[in-house]
């Protein structure tokens, strides 16, 4: 009688121990998903606005041009 | 603070917390580690799993929490930098605007040079006014004084100075309109003349025909009537008919009456745009 009762006690706890590993594990995995959703947003931000700086430096570059070639003209 | 130390602390602050998460990870190693050996060495094995569990809870809290900082650094870093790129792009293109207008301003400004040196509209000599306007006047009155109805005379108007003929006709007609002298009657005005008068007639007159002289002529001569033309020609018996001048004129009468010459436009186009440039023979003609 004693056995049966210890063995659905362990049962018992044993399940617990599985609920909670299971509630955790499902946490972690929805940790995860968070950090990927969040890694792959964050790279798309960061490829427009390296996309915006290139477009500005290529911008730049050609007034840089523009200025140098005035300045060559008032020169002469 | 100015704006490169916030941006400076706001980067300094994702590091920060991207450090404190890098760090998390050996922690919670030598916590799973310590869990394990406490389990299998206690034992009250159930008391070291509760422990575990109780630390694993807080642990997972911790990682979460950091992570949101991080993710929240992170994001205020972003929208940081794309608030300056936006303004060096508005920057950028005050510069393009700029520019360009510095050059549709410097290209104005050429073709405005350039049109200053364009050559400046010319003037037909017939509507320019000659710097001698009172010269000739003086040589009209002095034709003026020459045309008495007893003796007609008709005189070219003399040179000037340059050596070329002046435009006679408009001034002329100017000082026949500003001065009226007893003697003499208006052009446009009708006038007999006797068949005894004689008139002599330069060669000079050939840059621009008279239109006083025509009607002397034309009063002392026959004049051939050409109604459809503005033209006459006059008989001369010696040498034939001549074109003289143009103005329109009434029959052919005894009385050699000249009419009165039409209206005076008529006549300044007429004078002005001559279309025979042919050279008189001075002659004596006298018309019985």
């Amino acid at each position: 009688m004693t056995n049966a009762v210890n063995v659905g006690i362990a049962v018992q706890a044993d399940w617990e121990n599985r609920e909670f590993i299971a509630n955790i594990s499902l946490n972690i995995r929805r940790l995860f998903d968070f950090l990927l959703q969040f890694e792959a947003t964050t790279k798309s931000k960061l490829a427009s606005l390296n996309e915006k700086l290139d477009v500005l430096e290529h911008r730049l570059e050609v007034l840089e041009v523009q200025v140098s070639s005035v300045n060559t003209a008032m020169l002469y | 603070m100015t704006f490169d130390e916030v941006s400076l602390e706001r980067s300094k602050g994702f590091v920060q917390a991207l450090q404190e998460l890098k760090n998390l990870r050996p922690q919670l190693y030598s916590a799973a580690e310590y869990c394990e050996k406490s389990y299998l060495r206690s034992e009250q094995k159930q008391m070291v799993v509760d422990n575990l569990k109780e630390y694993g809870v807080r642990a997972l809290v911790n990682v979460v929490d950091h992570l949101g900082t991080v993710a929240y650094k992170l994001t205020d870093l972003y929208e940081q930098q794309s608030s300056d790129i936006a303004t060096v792009e508005q920057k950028i293109s005050c510069l393009c605007q700029q520019i360009l207008a510095c050059q549709a301003f410097t290209g104005e400004e050429c073709l405005r040079q350039h049109q200053l040196f364009t050559a400046t509209t010319r003037h037909r000599k017939h509507y320019t006014l000659p710097k001698f306007v009172g010269t000739s006047v003086e040589s009209s009155s002095k034709l003026k004084n020459h045309f008495i109805p007893s003796h007609v005379e008709a005189k070219p108007l003399p040179h000037t100075s340059e050596g070329t003929a002046a435009p006679k006709t408009l001034s002329w007609h100017l000082a026949s309109g500003s001065n009226s002298s007893p003697n003499r009657d208006p052009p446009h005005a009708a006038f007999r003349v006797d068949g005894s008068k004689a008139f002599e007639m330069t060669d000079e007159e050939t840059a621009a025909p008279l239109p006083l002289s025509s009607y002397l002529q034309a009063a002392k001569r026959r004049p051939t009537i050409n109604v459809a033309s503005r033209t006459f020609a006059v008989k001369d018996p010696l040498e034939g008919a001549k074109t003289v001048s143009g103005f329109e004129s009434s029959d052919d009468s005894g009385q050699r009456e000249i009419c009165q010459p039409p209206a005076r436009n008529k006549s300044i186009l007429s004078a002005l745009f001559p279309r025979n440039k042919t050279t008189f023979k001075p002659k004596r003609l006298v018309v019985s």
